[in-house]
């Protein structure tokens, strides 16, 4: 594992203005991850870990401080560049599967390579071999509804890692799932991460889910408790 | 700038059919909204269709109807002739004229006519008319006088001196077919004329002015009452179509000195009253493609409602706003596309079913024929006017998806996630 960060998290704070309130949903944060890295965000709930995901998934901006990714501060693009951003770097895993349900199983990891502008040649063995990866390529010409929720999240998981990507963002994405499907999602995820070599940062307050993590950043009312390696 | 060029070329080149294959799924991912939507789509368009056919065939036969009934496709007379009706103002060598114009393969009918005015006297009363000399059978040719007599028989006779009259003067003069009267007029060189005729027919065309005021006899008859040379006041020209107008003109009278009236020209009531109807169908349409466009409107808006979170996906995995708004736009296009299909095919077989069968009014209303359009109407299909409803049908569905575009392209990735 390269030790050089690729993401750099500098003194970021993120407030919400409600009507008569400030929330402050995360507090002068920093930390940094390396290439390669299998990263769980903790915490209770409210503590801000999506509120981070967010951030890192360049949808939201904060309100003071730096993301660096890959020596560029995200915190400062345009909305259309981190659309480009968002494109070509980052792989999203949903809570709720997210599935585009008038596409197929195949279809649905070919969009995310369509959008970044792969090759028909080449889209076609990515995809395939993503879906073997997770044991689903007897699925691909299913539509989501035809599928168990574990499925569908293996697929969202193949959607997300099929292109080149520098990290994936999964929001709680073993909340819908049984006991059984969020751990062989996480063993999925993990195996992806050790083979393809692409950073994990998934966001959990399941202590099983934690258990799988190389590291574990810990969140709580908005700031960093402990770091573990 | 030439790698971003290529870039965004290359990512266009793929999306592209991802998206027309997304957005046509979408459009049967809720089939039955989707079929609701096209068939007002379809039915709107069916509606133009059928009215535009009904409209242009009323319209069509009532131009027939009215150059069937007196005057022709075009006229030619002596300059000055139709404002002085001074009966001297004659066409010399009309016969060579009629002959040439007759052999002319555009051209249906020919028919000269001496024209006068006169007193008709009856038993009792007396009654000013127009007096019109024709030769029977180039007439009929020409105009239906042949099929409007009612009582007694049509073709004039030249060695007898015979006369047809309307039914309205008729009734007036309190005559009938074989009665005799006696007509008065001023002859070519200004000398009081006058003879006794028999009613050979009557006859109702259904025009007052012509049933009241205009009596029928032959071109001779009528030519040695008024002791005419040998001229006539009027040449009527029946055209196979009314297409052909502008060339038979060009082609056979431009070098006579003549004054030539087109049945626009001389009908000008008829012509406006067409471009009247055809306005209040240009305002019809304009209401039912509003109509149709707020019903679209509203039912592309649901769908992008029910894809909030769709689209926050998508546009949180990088999708660019102008490819949002091109999806939404495409389903709007494919709806309308079906839609215009459907209904473009739905109003021609309409059109054609009723442009074989007729419509018979006179079920309905009894007011409908002093319009000359008679009262079975058969529906004509005009190109330009289908083309016309077809392309504001399918501009209303591009329309519709503009306001529902806008609202799937301001979604935010972050809101439409956060509320899942
Ligand atoms: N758009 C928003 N407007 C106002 N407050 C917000 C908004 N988003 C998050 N918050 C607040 O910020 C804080 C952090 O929220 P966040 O969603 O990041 O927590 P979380 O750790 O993901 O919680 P959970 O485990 O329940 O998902 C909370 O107090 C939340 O109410
Ligand atoms: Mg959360």
């Amino acid at each position: 594992m390269s030790e050089i960060p690729t993401i750099k998290v500098e003194n970021v704070t993120k407030t919400f203005h409600l009507t008569g309130e400030t929330i402050t949903a995360l507090k002068d944060i920093s930390f940094a991850i390396c290439a390669g890295e299998f990263i769980v965000a903790a915490g209770p709930s409210g503590s801000g870990k999506s509120t981070l995901l967010h951030l890192l998934g360049a949808l939201d901006v904060p309100d003071k401080g730096k993301i660096m990714v890959n020596g560029r501060d995200i915190a400062v693009m345009s909305e259309s560049l981190r659309a480009n951003f968002r494109r070509y770097e980052i792989g999203f895993v949903f809570q709720t599967f997210s599935l585009i349900p008038v596409l197929t199983v195949y279809e649905n990891v070919e969009y995310a390579l369509l959008l970044k502008g792969v090759p028909k040649g080449q889209r076609k063995r990515m995809v395939m071999e993503t879906l073997t990866t997770v044991g689903l390529e007897r699925y691909a010409t299913r539509y989501p509804r035809q599928l168990s929720g574990g499925q569908q999240q293996r697929v969202a998981v193949c959607r997300a890692i099929a292109g080149q990507c520098t990290y994936i963002l999964a929001d709680e994405p073993t909340a819908n799932l049984d006991a059984k499907n969020a751990m062989g999602l996480m063993e999925i995820m993990r195996q992806l991460n050790i083979e393809r070599k692409v950073t994990f940062i998934i966001s959990s307050h399941d202590p099983r889910v934690i258990s799988k993590a190389e590291r574990v950043i810990y969140l709580e009312d908005g700031a960093l408790r402990d770091s573990t390696i | 700038m030439l790698i971003l060029r290529l870039a965004w070329r290359n990512v266009w080149r793929n999306t592209r059919r991802l998206i027309l294959r997304l957005a046509w799924r979408n459009v049967w991912r809720n089939t039955r909204r989707s079929l609701i939507t096209i068939s007002a789509i379809a039915f709107g368009l069916t509606f133009l269709i059928f009215l535009w056919g009904f409209g242009d065939g009323a319209h069509e036969q009532m131009v027939e109807n009215f150059i069937r009934l007196r005057i022709g496709h075009f006229q030619l007379h002596a300059h000055g002739y139709l404002k002085e009706e001074d009966i001297t103002l004659g066409i010399p060598k009309w016969q060579e004229l009629v002959d040439k114009l007759s052999r002319h393969p555009l051209v249906e009918g020919v028919t000269p006519r001496i024209l006068g005015q006169g007193l008709i006297i009856g038993p009792r009363q007396s009654s000013g008319v127009i007096l019109s000399g024709i030769l029977p059978e180039m007439e009929k040719k020409v105009t239906n006088l042949s099929t409007f007599v009612t009582r007694g028989q049509f073709a004039p006779n030249e060695k007898v001196r015979e006369i047809l009259i309307g039914e309205d003067l008729a009734r007036y003069l309190k005559v009938e077919s074989g009665d005799k009267v006696v007509i008065l007029s001023q002859g070519f060189y200004s000398s009081l004329e006058s003879g006794s005729y028999r009613i050979r027919g009557i006859f109702r065309s259904g025009a007052p002015d012509i049933d009241r005021g205009l009596i029928f006899m032959n071109l001779h008859t009528l030519s040695d009452l008024l002791q005419m040379p040998d001229e006539v006041h009027e040449i009527a020209v029946r055209l196979r179509s009314s297409a052909d107008l502008q060339g038979v003109i060009a082609d056979e009278v431009g070098g006579n000195n003549l004054e030539i009236n087109t049945w626009q020209n001389l009908a000008p009531l008829v012509v406006q009253w067409i471009e009247l109807d055809n306005i209040v169908l240009y305002i019809i349409m304009f209401v039912v493609t509003i109509i149709v466009t707020i019903g679209i409107t509203n039912s592309i808006l649901m769908t992008v409602y029910e894809r909030f979170e769709e689209f926050g996906v998508i546009r949180a995995m990088g999708a660019r706003r102008m490819e949002i708004l091109q999806m939404v736009l495409l389903e709007a296009l494919l709806l309308s596309i079906v839609g215009v299909i459907a209904g473009v095919l739905l109003g021609l077989g309409l059109d054609g079913f009723y442009g074989w069968k007729g419509i018979d009014l006179a079920k309905y209303s009894t007011a409908f024929a002093p319009f000359y359009s008679g009262t079975v109407i058969y529906n004509h299909v005009t190109w330009w006017h289908v083309v016309q409803s077809a392309a504001i049908t399918l501009a209303a569905g591009l329309v519709s998806s503009i306001y529902p575009a806008i609202h799937a392209i301001r979604i935010q990735p972050l809101e439409a996630l956060r509320y899942v």
